[in-house]
């Protein structure tokens, strides 16, 4: 069971209980912002991307990519079939002086600020890496196209758009009160990805248990 | 997108679309504000730009956009950044000396001049940095803004924020809060974005990857740790 976009604009236009004060289109791009906002935060959406590496490049901006990949959770280098480990500039520096010089197939990956993706070493042959993570899904357009998190978290969508609308139309405490129901679904949502597979318990210096979960 | 074409949308958003209430220059001076603010906050910009030596000069402007250094780098090396003091101790004539600079000063010359150390005695166009950076000035209604689209609208939440703040017509306090609470969620996740990949990295006793200089110091527990059943 799913509710489709056409679905979910029609129940925040029942909630304004506005009647024609607010276009199908307002409304439908009010819950598209609601709907990037939670998989934004909850990263709930997960895919592919193949990134197209070139010989100049060490940094890809994750951000020019389609997908937008948020976070990359893993990377295959199909030239090689190896994974490339994660690594982190300050030990590249550390361990390999030139580093932004060499040229061979990509081993390691890294990010620089926010969504700069960077390759080492440099590739010397253009070719593709296969980035695994994160990704902001596409928005909705067609009416019967359907949020790509769980039906128990639509509500959510719904809650945060008609307290953004009730906020525009200055109903400051049913927004207010709105916008606590949409953050702590936002929330649930969250800790429901985070979750969502049960994993043996790795035992850490500081844990208090050493049993599997 | 560019201020213009926000401008129109918060206007239509505050109903008031004649600038009856809010002139479009105040709404202006929000955005330009919100956009700082929003950049400085978040770190969401981050470049990489040359900073070529020239024969001779030992200071350099950095970008006008400028925030934060992250690294610097010449002839492909990362250069340490150091301090005044340390440079008096171990070389007092570090501000006349030229060379071929090994580490960089941001201090003493001003808040956005960086002194390459020994002044460089070649030109040369090796020498980069990487620091985080504010968006381009909104100054004309041509410039687009930097940040990725889906970001513009905490920045309008932000102006709209400032426009039911400030006395007089249209005040409404607890709108401002509404607003700044919204817009303070799109600066949390741009933050919690670039946590989430520092915190892949590290690694703990037990996970699978020590990576090289993060092996376990001697005397802990070794870093396969047995999984206890």
């Amino acid at each position: 069971m799913t509710s489709t976009f056409a679905e979910l604009k029609s129940r925040v236009s029942r909630r304004l209980n506005a009647g024609s004060f607010w276009t199908d289109s307002e409304i439908g791009t009010v819950v598209n912002d609601i709907y990037w906002e939670m998989c934004e935060e909850s990263e709930c959406y997960e895919t592919d991307l193949t990134l197209t590496t070139t010989t100049t490049d060490t940094y890809y901006d994750l951000e020019d990519q389609d997908p937008i990949i948020l976070t990359p959770h893993r990377v295959w280098n199909p030239a090689t079939s190896k994974w490339l480990a994660i690594d982190y500039v300050r030990n590249l520096d550390k361990v390999c002086g030139r580093w932004g010089e060499a040229g061979a197939e990509p081993t390691a990956w890294f990010m620089r600020g926010t969504s700069m993706f960077g390759v080492f070493p440099r590739t010397t042959a253009a070719g593709t890496l296969l980035i695994t993570g994160s990704a902001m899904p596409d928005v909705m357009v067609a009416e019967t196209d359907t949020p790509v998190f769980p039906i128990q978290f639509h509500s959510g969508i719904v809650d945060g758009a008609v307290s953004v609308l009730k906020a525009l139309e200055r109903e400051t405490k049913t927004a207010a009160k709105l916008y606590e129901v949409y953050a702590a679904k936002r929330s649930d949502l969250s800790w429901w990805v985070k979750q969502r597979a049960s994993r043996a318990h790795l035992p850490v210096v500081g844990s208090r248990y050493g049993e599997a979960r | 997108m560019n201020r213009e074409y926000i401008s129109l949308l918060i206007q239509a958003q505050l109903g008031d679309a004649d600038s009856a209430i809010w002139t479009r220059d105040e709404i202006y001076d929000y955005l330009q504000e919100g956009y700082d603010d929003f950049t400085v906050r978040s770190k969401i910009l981050w470049a990489r730009t040359a900073l070529n030596d020239v024969n001779g000069t030992a200071t350099y402007a950095l970008p006008t956009t400028f925030i934060e250094m992250d690294r610097v780098e010449k002839n492909y090396y990362a250069l340490p950044p150091t301090t005044s003091r340390q440079q008096m101790l171990g070389n007092a004539y570090f501000k006349v000396t030229e060379g071929r600079p090994y580490t960089y000063l941001l201090e003493d010359d001003g808040l956005t001049t960086l002194r390459k150390v020994p002044i460089p005695s070649e030109n040369a166009t090796d020498f980069y940095i990487e620091y985080f950076k504010k968006g381009t000035p909104l100054t004309t209604d041509s410039v687009d803004l930097d940040i990725p689209t889906r970001y513009v609208r905490y920045l309008m939440f932000y102006t709209l924020a400032k426009c039911f703040e400030r006395d007089g017509d249209g005040q409404d306090l607890a709108l401002f809060e509404y607003w700044m609470k919204m817009y303070a969620l799109g600066v949390e996740m741009v933050q919690q974005r670039r946590a989430r990949y520092f915190a892949q990295r590290v690694g703990h006793l037990g996970t699978d990857n020590p990576r090289n200089g993060r092996l376990a110091a001697p005397g802990s527990l070794p870093p396969y740790f047995p999984i206890v059943r």
